[in-house]
Parts: C-alpha cells; structure tokens; sequence
C-alpha cells in the first residue's frame, strides 16, 4: 500500500511544531511535508519551484491554514479543487479563524471539513487525532 | 337717463337758408343748435369754443378745406361724432367720407323723420362709445397699476402697450419698447424659446403659460411665470417676477445637495470605520489568539517531557517567551492603529527634514542594523499634524531598515518630487527584500503580511497605519517593488500654507 502522505500548510512554525507533535504522540508515521505560505503550498501540489524534485504525487490529506502572507489557504482550495489532476484530495481548513464568512466560504469552495484550532493544548490535540485516524487511517482514496 | 335730451348740435352748411331751416327742425325736436358756421375754419373755431356733443357737417362749404377735410383735422384735435349732410352721393366721396369715421351720413333732400332718426342714432353710439371708452380707461388704469407685469404685442410684432411693472421687470423705459418690434429691441429674439411660445399663440390663438429664464444686457439673471394670451390686437403677455422664489429653491436644493453628500461622506466615514473594526476583531480572534494556542501548546509539551530523558523544556519555554512577547507586540500595534484613526487631526506647518532625522535616530536606536548608506534630500514643509506624519516616517523607515536586513550595502532614499498643485510627493526607496507586485493589493489591507515571521517579524499593521494617516492628511500611497530588488513607496502630502520655508 502506498504511504499516505500529509501535507500541512501553515505560516506559523510554532503551530506545525505543535501539529507534528500531536501526530508523534498519537503513533503517526505518515510523512509530513510543510509548506509556509499559499504559493508553496500550490508550487508543492504542482511539484515546481522549491518542490520540483520532491517524490511525485498527491497528499492523503492537506491540513490547511487561512490566513497566510502573500497567497490565502482559500486561495490554494479554489485552485485545488478547479484543478481536475487536484480536486479529489481531501482538504481539512485547520485554522483560528471562527469567521462565519470564512467558514461559509470554505465549504463553497469545497473543502471537506472547517476545525476551528483550539486554544487549549488538549483539545488541539484531540482535535489533530481524531484528523488523522479519520483521513489518514479510516477514509479510502481512490488508487490513482 | 335719455342721451338724447339736450343734446348740443352745431350746424356746419354754407348755404344760410339750408342752415336756418336745420337749425329750426332741430330745436322744434328738442336739441340745442349751438352755433352755425359756413366754413372749416369758422367751424373748428367755433367747435374748440363750444364743444357740442354732435356736428351735421355740409361736405361742400365755404373756405379751404371741405367738410370731410374739417372732419378728419377735428379727429386729430378735438373729436366731436361727426354726420355728413350732402347732395352728392358718388362713390369716391363715400369712400373719403368713411375714411373718417363718422356717425351718419344723411342725403339732401331728408325728412324730419329721418334727420330725427339719424341724430338719435348718433347720439345713441356716442353715449355706448363714451361707456366703452370710460371702461377701457378704468381697465388700461387697472393695468397700468398692477404689481403683474403686463404688455401687448400686435400682429407685426410691435409692441402696444406696457405697463410699469413690466418695464421694471425688463429694465428697459417705455420708450425703448412701444411702437418698436420686438426684434428691434431683442435682435437674437427670433431664435428663441419664448419667441416660438409667442408665434404660436399668434398663429392658433391659444393661450400658454410656462417658467422663463431671462438673462439682462448687464449678465444679470432674472426667472419669470408668463401667461401668454390671446388678445385682438395680438398677444397679451402677464409676467410674474419668481427669481426671488427660484434663487430660495435653488439654496434649498443646494443646501440638500451638500447635506446629501455631507450624509454620505459620513456613511463612507462610518463605513471605513466599521471595517476597521470588523478587521479588529477578526485580529483579535485571530492573530492574538495563536500566541496564546502557542504558549499553551510548548507548556503543555515542557510538562509531558519533563520527565523524559532528552526534555526540551528550555526550548519550549523559550518559545513562550517569544509568543508571549509576540502578543504584547500585536496588542501595542493595535492600540497604535486605533489611536492613527480616531486621533484629532491637527493642521499645522510641519518641517519634514526635522521629523525625517528625528525618526532615523529613533529607528536606528532600537534596530540591529547594518551601515546605511542614507541618501536624503530636503524636503518641503508640509501642512498636516505633526505627531502624526512622524508616526508615518516611523513605519515607512522602519520597514526599510527592516527589509534591508541581510543586504550588505543598504540604501534608503528620501526624495521630494515638487508638484505644481500645491502638493508634494514624497519617495522612500530601500534595496531591500522587497515583494511580489501580485500581492500588492494586501500590502495595505489591516493584518497583512507579504513575508513570513522567520524572515522579517512584524504584525502586518504599520501600512496600515500610514495609509490611514495620509488618507486623513487627504493624500494618496502607492508602492513599487520587486522581489529582492527594494520597495519603493511613494505618499502625497498637502504644502504648508505658509507656502513653505
């Protein structure tokens, strides 16, 4: 079976910390790649850039924050989900955002699931857990 | 009362038996023979002293001037009816007759009866024509005292009557206009509006009422009602003076108009400031509570590993510092932009060189820095408060000490570009970091970052900040850059009213 990666997409260093954290403390061994902005994260998803050599394919499951300088994680899920080679990967908005037009629009734009981080360390972590044991553990992606 | 009774007739008949025997049929019917004359100018003299109310004028007697001659110079001095007793009833004699508008014409030989008849009949018009004439007189007096103003243009465009109103309304005399054309007095007139108005109820003889502008010889401007009527000798013009009543509505729309936009510019105001505080809280939900999930987050981490071997606990901890710090940092930010937008706004000469060196010592005071080559050239006093344009070289020089960071040879520049309005723009240029223009639509947005905190620290707040101030000192921002090349931001300041040092 092929390894399921994890794309986490997050300006804040301390917060990717905590995420990854969070995976090791639960026994996660998927592959965690980081991207810190909107534009990485599209030059990850289409392999250019600072990603052009990076072992192809899509993630099992993009974590994705909002609010990013230069390009918004509403921005990046536009362009996933517009993009046919893009738009079945599933993406999880993982921000602290609790904006209702955020929320709204998240969804507009298709995104699979809106969690709101925790300010609470345990709950953040719950929170990461039952992420993962869903979309890395229970949930089935089609093989190609 | 009888018109008739008493009436005084003068006999004008060259022939004294003829004039005796009228003389005597006329008293036998009750009037009064004034006096017998036997030529036109015995009869005029006679006319002048006696003043009849009736002459029986001969055509053919003594002297110059025939009876119808007589007639028609007594119609230009002193109008007294006339009737014409003649043999001679040739046509061309009718026709010059006519011409003098007499009240009967009597063909010798005439009965009693008819003599009688004739008379009675003349009398009878005279009387209705002294009525119609007492009641014009009582209408044109009417006319002439009316606060209206008032005037009649004939068929050949002349004008007939006016009265006083109208010649004040039109600041013309009365002589300028009567018995000249319209178009004698108004040479464009033909062209225009109210000259159509005037034609057609000429033509169709329908009366028409409208609002007229009418602009004087002077440039002055006057707004008339007119009512235009239909009269015999042509139109009848009514013109009501309703400038004082324009002038009154138009301030009235005016003083709307300004209140409209005064509503406005306060719903814009009130707008901008419920964005702000929209963005505000989205901060506050936001940015201000990741430092706290953070220090959370690292004391949680330092109390798990605390008992294992290789514990990071001084790391952790050390992050909460830097979050901790981090917050305070956003929460001054915050208060700084809110003190920007509500802050009075004073209006002041501002010296900028002074501001500009004041700002670099305080910047390099609390900045790790390279050397800076600083290139900075005077700049113009400005119109504006103080405090506040210091606050905004504050942030566009600390950004450019911050971006130019990791450059080896940094370059700032503070140039004025003079512009002929009244205005400056000012350029603060750095070879720094820069970014990319695609992102430059954030670049002022409240909580905006173009870089990341591992690179450049900062809140995304201090453009804000500046656009705010210029926009309240009435200017405009703008940048420019390139990613790794340098920013360049150009703002438009008001000159000092002073007109400068």
């Amino acid at each position: 079976m092929k390894v399921k990666r994890l794309l986490i997409v997050d300006d804040s260093a301390d917060d990717v910390e905590l995420t990854t954290s969070a995976l090791k403390k639960f026994h996660f061994v998927n592959p965690v790649d980081v991207a810190r902005d909107g534009v990485e994260a599209l030059d990850y998803l289409y392999c250019r850039g600072h990603f052009a050599s990076r072992e192809p394919g899509n993630p099992a499951l993009i974590l994705l924050d909002i609010k990013m300088p230069r390009v918004g994680g509403l921005a990046v899920l536009k362009q996933v989900r517009n993009d046919p080679k893009l738009n079945m990967v599933p993406v999880v908005m993982l921000t602290s955002s609790r904006e209702e037009r955020d929320i709204v629009e998240g969804y507009e734009l298709g995104a699979n699931a809106y969690v709101v981080k925790p300010v609470d360390f345990e709950q953040f972590m719950t929170a990461v857990r039952d992420l993962g044991m869903f979309w890395l553990a229970v949930n089935e992606l089609p093989s190609n | 009362m009888n018109p008739t009774a008493n009436a005084r007739v003068m006999v004008v008949e060259n022939e004294r038996i003829v004039a005796f025997n009228l003389q005597q049929r006329l008293t036998r019917l009750g009037y009064r023979v004034t006096g017998i004359a036997a030529s036109g100018a015995d009869a005029l003299n006679q006319i002048r002293l006696t003043s009849p109310d009736l002459v029986l004028m001969d055509i053919r007697i003594d002297g110059d001037i025939d009876g119808i001659e007589t007639a028609s110079h007594l119609a230009k001095t002193n109008p007294v009816p006339v009737i014409y007793l003649t043999a001679h009833a040739e046509q061309s004699t009718l026709d010059r007759a006519r011409a003098t508008r007499p009240y009967g014409y009597l063909i010798k030989p005439f009965s009693e009866m008819e003599l009688h008849a004739t008379v009675q009949m003349a009398l009878e018009r005279i009387a209705v024509d002294a009525e119609l004439r007492a009641s014009e007189a009582r209408f044109r007096q009417a006319l002439d005292v009316m606060m209206e103003g008032c005037q009649i243009i004939d068929f050949d465009w002349r004008y007939r009557y006016v009265n006083d109103s109208m010649l004040q309304q039109c600041r013309r005399s009365r002589d300028e206009l009567l018995g000249r054309t319209l178009m004698d007095v108004y040479p464009e007139v033909e062209t225009t509006e109210i000259f159509s108005v005037l034609r057609h109820c000429m033509k169709t003889r329908v009366a028409h009422d409208f609002q007229q502008r009418f602009e004087f010889r002077d440039g002055g401007v006057s707004w008339f009602d007119l009512s235009i009527q239909p009269v015999p000798e042509g139109v009848f013009i009514l013109s009501i003076d309703i400038t004082s009543e324009k002038l009154a509505n138009e301030r009235l729309r005016q003083f709307n108009e300004q209140l409209e936009i005064r509503v406005a510019e306060r719903t814009t105001l009130l707008d901008t400031a419920n964005k702000e505080l929209e963005a505000f809280s989205y901060t506050v939900a936001h940015d201000l509570r990741a430092p706290l999930r953070h220090i959370n987050g690292f004391a949680q981490l330092a109390m798990d590993c605390s008992l294992s071997a290789n514990c990071k606990a001084p790391e952790y901890i050390a992050k909460m510092v830097k979050s901790s710090t981090k917050m305070g940092r956003l929460i001054d930010d915050l208060l700084a932009l809110s003190r920007a937008s509500r802050a009075e706004l004073k209006s002041e000469a501002v010296d900028l060189d002074m501001v500009v060196v004041a700002v670099r010592e305080e910047c390099l005071n609390d900045a790790d820095h390279p050397e800076i080559d600083w290139r900075v050239d005077h700049l113009p006093e400005v119109q504006g408060d103080a405090a506040l344009l210091h606050q905004v070289f504050v942030n566009l020089i600390g950004n450019a000490i911050k971006f130019s960071r990791y450059r080896d040879h940094a370059v700032i520049e503070i140039r004025p570009q003079p512009r002929d309005d009244g205005w400056v723009e000012i350029s603060v240029r750095d070879n720094g970091a820069g970014f990319d223009m695609r992102h430059a639509d954030k670049l002022f947005g409240v909580f905006q970052r173009l870089h990341h905190e591992s690179e450049f620290e900062g809140t995304g707040i201090g453009l804000a900040i500046v656009r705010n101030l210029v926009e309240r000192h009435g200017g405009k921002i703008k940048a420019e850059s390139e990613p790794d090349s340098g920013a360049v931001f150009y703002f438009t300041l008001p000159l000092a009213v002073s007109g400068g040092k």
